[in-house]
């Protein structure tokens, strides 16, 4: 399923992200976007840039800030055939829509006995570290990853990002594709590396339910998603030079979630650290931790290690928020201790 | 080989302004035509692309990805 091409260019994340969505909407008609701020001014956190001047106001539709009303629209379109991408502004915000997504978006497939198919893609941006507060800082991986009928996605690095949008928007079946703010190279936020990087040219695609093994080694694994790959790259460079050789797995898909990629990498390493920007309890990290006890016990030699945001709201103070969303240092703490066991 | 252009940040941004660099279109060593976007920059307040003010090739940038820059500084040179 996966299609690479070969010339590249380096894009960032809101690049990679705009050249998936305008090569589509060039490809297929029946694409259109709608959300708040996703015309003119190309998206809060620019996904859109630039796509309404050159596909206007019928194709790239502002609508009012009624996340029910446009994310419900979406149902009614995809219905009779259209294939909507929306835009949730911020993941915290889907309490109002809940109903659209967990009721309709991701059951009429199933209500109506597989006759009618939903085509779309809800695109939402999702992270801290940017003093955003309790309500606009949320992950919410796990909330989305619960609820059967919806394919989620998180992917974290240019590459990924255009290649599993692709992928999404061509998918018969609803797709959360979950893009981190951090992640999309904006000017007015914190530039990292990880946020620019090479993207070929023309369209390809990459499979939905694939984990990726981002650097490989034999003596603990570490599982992230998004920036909590990126810090366990980072905690792998650092464990290296003390000796430590840490496999990452960039999970990239919530859900389904490769259980082959963890599971073959741990039958190597026999250690296991699962690292997450969303809450602790019943999150990624309680998933695969009960995937890996269940099916993969024999492997381990040593505890799996838990990081995670604790069961708090997420705080405004830069210094607080530091504190909760793990990172390279709490990694590498744990990563240390785990190889003695 | 001909003599060094220095390629500046434009005063369309306002004097003074600062602004940072978010995305170099072109990395050294590539050709690029008059008009063709060669870097976005981001002021306080708007994303700017910054068109190439002649053709040529890019030497060298002054001014790397995530740092900044006033109107009139030079961030890259081409020949």
């Amino acid at each position: 399923m996966e299609t690479i091409k070969e010339k590249r260019k380096k894009l960032t994340g809101s690049k990679a992200m705009i050249q998936a969505l305008e090569q589509e909407m060039n490809r297929d008609s029946n694409i259109f976007i709608m959300g708040e701020d996703i015309g003119k001014y190309g998206g809060i956190f620019g996904s859109t840039t630039g796509l309404y001047d050159k596909f206007g106001s019928d194709r790239i539709m502002d609508t009012p800030i009624s996340e029910t009303g446009f994310i419900g629209a979406s149902v009614g379109a995809a219905a009779e055939g259209l294939r909507p991408v929306v835009e949730l502004m911020f993941a915290d915000f889907h309490g109002v829509v809940m109903d659209q997504i967990y009721n309709h978006i991701a059951k009429i497939h199933y209500m109506s006995g597989g006759n009618v198919k939903l085509p779309i893609v809800l695109m939402t941006a999702v992270g801290g570290g940017y003093s955003d507060a309790a309500q606009h800082s949320q992950t919410l991986y796990a909330s989305f990853g619960h609820l059967p009928g919806l394919k989620v996605v998180a992917p974290t690095f240019p590459h990924d990002i255009k290649g599993m949008l692709i992928t999404a928007i061509r998918d018969d079946n609803p797709v959360i594709f979950m893009f981190h703010k951090t992640l999309q190279g904006l000017g007015w936020m914190d530039q990292i590396d990880a946020s620019l990087g090479p993207v070929p040219e023309e369209a390809y695609t990459i499979p939905l339910d694939k984990a990726n093994i981002v650097r490989e080694g034999k003596d603990v694994t570490i599982v992230g998603v998004q920036m909590m790959t990126v810090e366990a790259l980072k905690a792998a460079e650092k464990l290296a030079e003390q000796g430590i050789d840490a496999e990452v797995i960039d999970l990239r898909s919530i859900k389904p979630i490769d259980k082959e990629t963890i599971l073959t990498s741990i039958a190597k390493t026999n250690r296991l650290v699962v690292v997450d920007e969303d809450y602790y309890s019943y999150g990624i990290t309680a998933e695969i931790s009960a995937i890996v006890a269940s099916e993969g016990f024999k492997d381990l030699k040593a505890p799996i290690v838990r990081l995670a945001i604790p069961d708090v709201p997420i705080p405004y103070s830069r210094v607080m928020e530091k504190f909760v969303i793990p990172n390279a240092d709490n990694i590498i703490d744990s990563v240390k201790k785990l190889v003695k066991i | 080989m001909s003599e060094l252009k220095e390629i500046v940040l434009p005063k369309e941004l306002g004097v003074d302004r600062e602004s940072s660099i978010v995305l170099w279109y072109k990395e050294p060593g590539e050709f690029f035509e008059k008009g063709e976007t060669l870097v976005e920059v981001q002021t306080e307040k708007v994303a700017f692309e910054v068109p190439a003010p002649f053709s040529g090739v890019l030497s060298e940038i002054k001014v790397k990805r995530g740092e900044s820059a006033i109107t009139g500084q030079v961030i890259a040179t081409a020949n």
